[in-house]
């Protein structure tokens, strides 16, 4: 066959090639949009670029962000200190050794120190009358500043008091009544303090409460939860996989601080690569062997031939893909510590940072099983690398809860998970340092403890 | 049918309604490209998926002097070659000359076309083993030349040529079956 016809042959059956499918049309699946749109907009998040974020996005993000500050004003905002509540140990308390007032006359006008005019005009009429009542006014202030139960010094009244803290510029320090050097550093401190008279209650001598600590509520929750994660490394199907863990949670609440541990069950899933290389004699070509030619004496030039077709064989290296679905089982051990920023009777918002600790306890990866006909396997080259025994990660998450019931109550928690290493060992996929987003969701009991004052 | 230029300014605005639009318009036939580079069409489904996320993200580089489905095609062609490198594409660099004179068999190509549906050909492409079809597919259907292949390849001339012969002939041999 000439070269010419050889050409010409092989551009035909190109030609038959294109003329069939250079213009073939093959409509994709309406899975594939569906993911791509996934697949864009998970990295348009990730690039905090929002402008395909829904419209209704917009309106709820802005309600949201609303509703959470005033969550959190309110929540902040609530006072951490208890009803004041009367502590007789901890009261200070003027003890008079005889009444007051048996030397002033118009002492009654100081009965609202509040009321500052009556308060100089008593303060006036004492200066002129009673000179010693001064000093034991500053006697008296030093001794209710030290908080201590001495008894006033005889002769003081509530106008005495009155006069040495508003209108005595005169008045020199003296020196205190105590010599103890504890007491007198206590005393030197509390002098710089806002006078206890412009307080009603200190200056008509009623006894003056001091406000408790805050008895600190304890409690421990124990709870059930499920977590869908995805977690986001390079995978030979995609760029993030989906893992389930199935948790039991224990927390002790201490006031507004918690801390929180458990252990949880975590299914991944993964493909198995193979790659299978096999021999195979297979027909490369075709040549034809003349058996015999007839030489026409008529036509001498233009022998007949009898050929023979000979196919010709070659053992050629073929490569086939193999997938196994492989499954890993973890046992994970978290410990974080929270904090709640809104603590509400029904529901509460925490946030919560800690460490996570993964062991892989189980893994089942199927071996390839496969049939080549008449075919030589000459290697199985395992493509996915061996999963990391351990790991270690950082988790930061956000917890709301609400109260259903008495001792239940409902969590939703999104969480963000950091392992520090790679999933993989040897791995030469593009993330080395994986990273998980989550949404935990389960179902808690509230064990009350009987709080104590301390 | 030539694209509104206002999708490709929605794609670089990173619309996603424009990036709907521009995939409606090059999804089937660049599908169908994709078939042909892989075994089957989930495979090709994969591929077509990444492909446009290359463009969309890359469409900001599109010179709009040029034509866009060239443009896109091109994008297409190397996801597809890069997917079958990453399950180690293998060339076996034979010489065709020196397996003997190759013959191909004598059916004309005409009687061929009503012999074979597209379909069949498909398979028969997509049955080829991923050297032989990217060099197939390649010369056949990008109309790129030996050089070109083996500049785009990185391998020699003479490899090309021989994974195009052998791909001929891997066809012809399938095609027999199937009809068989």
């Amino acid at each position: 066959m000439s070269d010419e016809k050889f050409h010409t042959e092989t551009e035909q059956f190109d030609d038959l090639f294109r003329s069939s499918l250079g213009e073939m049309r093959a409509e994709p699946s309406s899975g594939v949009w569906n993911k791509l749109n996934r697949k864009l907009f998970l990295s348009e998040m990730m690039r905090l670029n929002f402008i395909n974020l829904p419209k209704v996005f917009w309106g709820v993000i802005p309600a949201a962000a609303i509703i959470t500050g005033i969550a959190l004003y309110v929540g902040l905002s609530e006072s951490p200190s208890t009803p004041i509540q009367p502590v007789a140990e901890e009261t200070v308390t003027l003890v008079r050794e005889e009444p007051i007032g048996s030397n002033v006359s118009n002492v009654s006008n100081v009965n609202d120190v509040n009321d500052v005019n009556s308060v100089n005009d008593a303060t006036n009429d004492i200066n002129d009358t009673n000179e010693i009542n001064e000093i034991n006014a500053i006697n008296a202030i030093n001794a209710i500043n030290a908080t201590t139960t001495a008894p006033l010094p005889q002769g003081t009244t509530e106008a005495d008091l009155a006069t040495a803290e508003l209108a005595s510029p005169g008045i020199q320090p003296m020196q205190p009544l105590f010599t103890d050097p504890l007491l007198t550093g206590f005393i030197d401190n509390v002098l710089i303090a806002p006078s206890p008279l412009v307080n009603p209650q200190k200056a008509s001598g009623e006894t003056t409460p001091k406000p408790s600590r805050k008895p600190l509520s304890r409690s421990f929750d124990m709870g059930l939860n499920i977590t869908p994660d995805m977690v986001f490394y390079n995978t030979s199907s995609g760029s993030f996989k989906y893992n389930y863990t199935f948790d039991f949670g224990a927390r002790y609440n201490l006031g507004r601080f918690y801390i929180q541990s458990g252990a949880g069950l975590t299914y991944s899933s993964d493909i198995g690569d193979y790659a299978i290389s096999y021999l195979k004699n297979d027909s490369v070509g075709f040549y034809y062997t003349i058996n015999s030619f007839t030489v026409d004496p008529g036509n001498p030039e233009d022998p007949d031939f009898e050929t023979k077709e000979v196919t010709v064989y070659d053992s050629i290296e073929y490569l086939y893909d193999y997938s196994t679905k492989n499954k890993y089982y973890y046992i994970q051990i978290p410990l974080n510590v929270g904090y709640r920023i809104v603590d509400k009777p029904r529901w509460r918002l925490s946030v919560e940072a800690g460490l996570l600790y993964a062991y892989l306890v189980s893994i089942k990866e199927p071996a390839p099983t496969f049939y080549i006909p008449e075919g030589r396997v000459l290697d199985i080259e395992r493509r996915t690398p061996q999963r990391n025994k351990h790991s270690l990660g950082l988790t930061g998450a956000v917890s709301i809860e609400y109260q259903f019931a008495r001792n239940f109550f409902l969590l939703i928690e999104p969480t963000f998970k950091y392992y520090m290493q790679a999933i993989e060992e040897n791995s030469s996929r593009g993330d080395k340092q994986p990273y998980s987003i989550g949404l935990r969701a389960g179902i808690w009991y509230k064990m009350n403890f009987k709080s104590k004052t301390r | 049918m030539p694209l509104d230029p206002t999708i490709i300014e929605g794609c670089i605005k990173e619309k996603r309604r424009a990036q709907h639009m521009l995939y409606q318009h090059f999804a089937s036939p660049m599908l169908s490209l994709c078939m042909r580079y892989c075994r089957n069409r989930m495979e090709a489904e994969d591929v077509l998926q990444e492909g446009f996320i290359k463009i969309f993200q890359k469409i900001s580089t599109y010179r709009q002097s040029g034509s866009l489905e060239g443009w896109v095609r091109r994008i297409m062609i190397n996801q597809a070659i890069n997917h079958l490198k990453a399950k180690k594409l293998v060339f076996l660099d034979t010489d065709p000359f020196t397996l003997g004179n190759w013959i191909p068999d004598e059916t004309p190509a005409d009687q061929e076309e009503q012999l074979y549906k597209p379909e069949e050909l498909m398979e028969a492409i997509q049955d080829l083993p991923p050297g032989y079809k990217v060099v197939f597919n390649l010369y056949v259907f990008e109309g790129y030349s030996h050089k070109n292949i083996a500049e785009e390849l990185d391998i020699s001339e003479n490899t090309s040529k021989s994974q195009l012969s052998r791909a001929r002939n891997y066809l012809r041999k399938n095609l027999a079956k199937k009809k068989k």
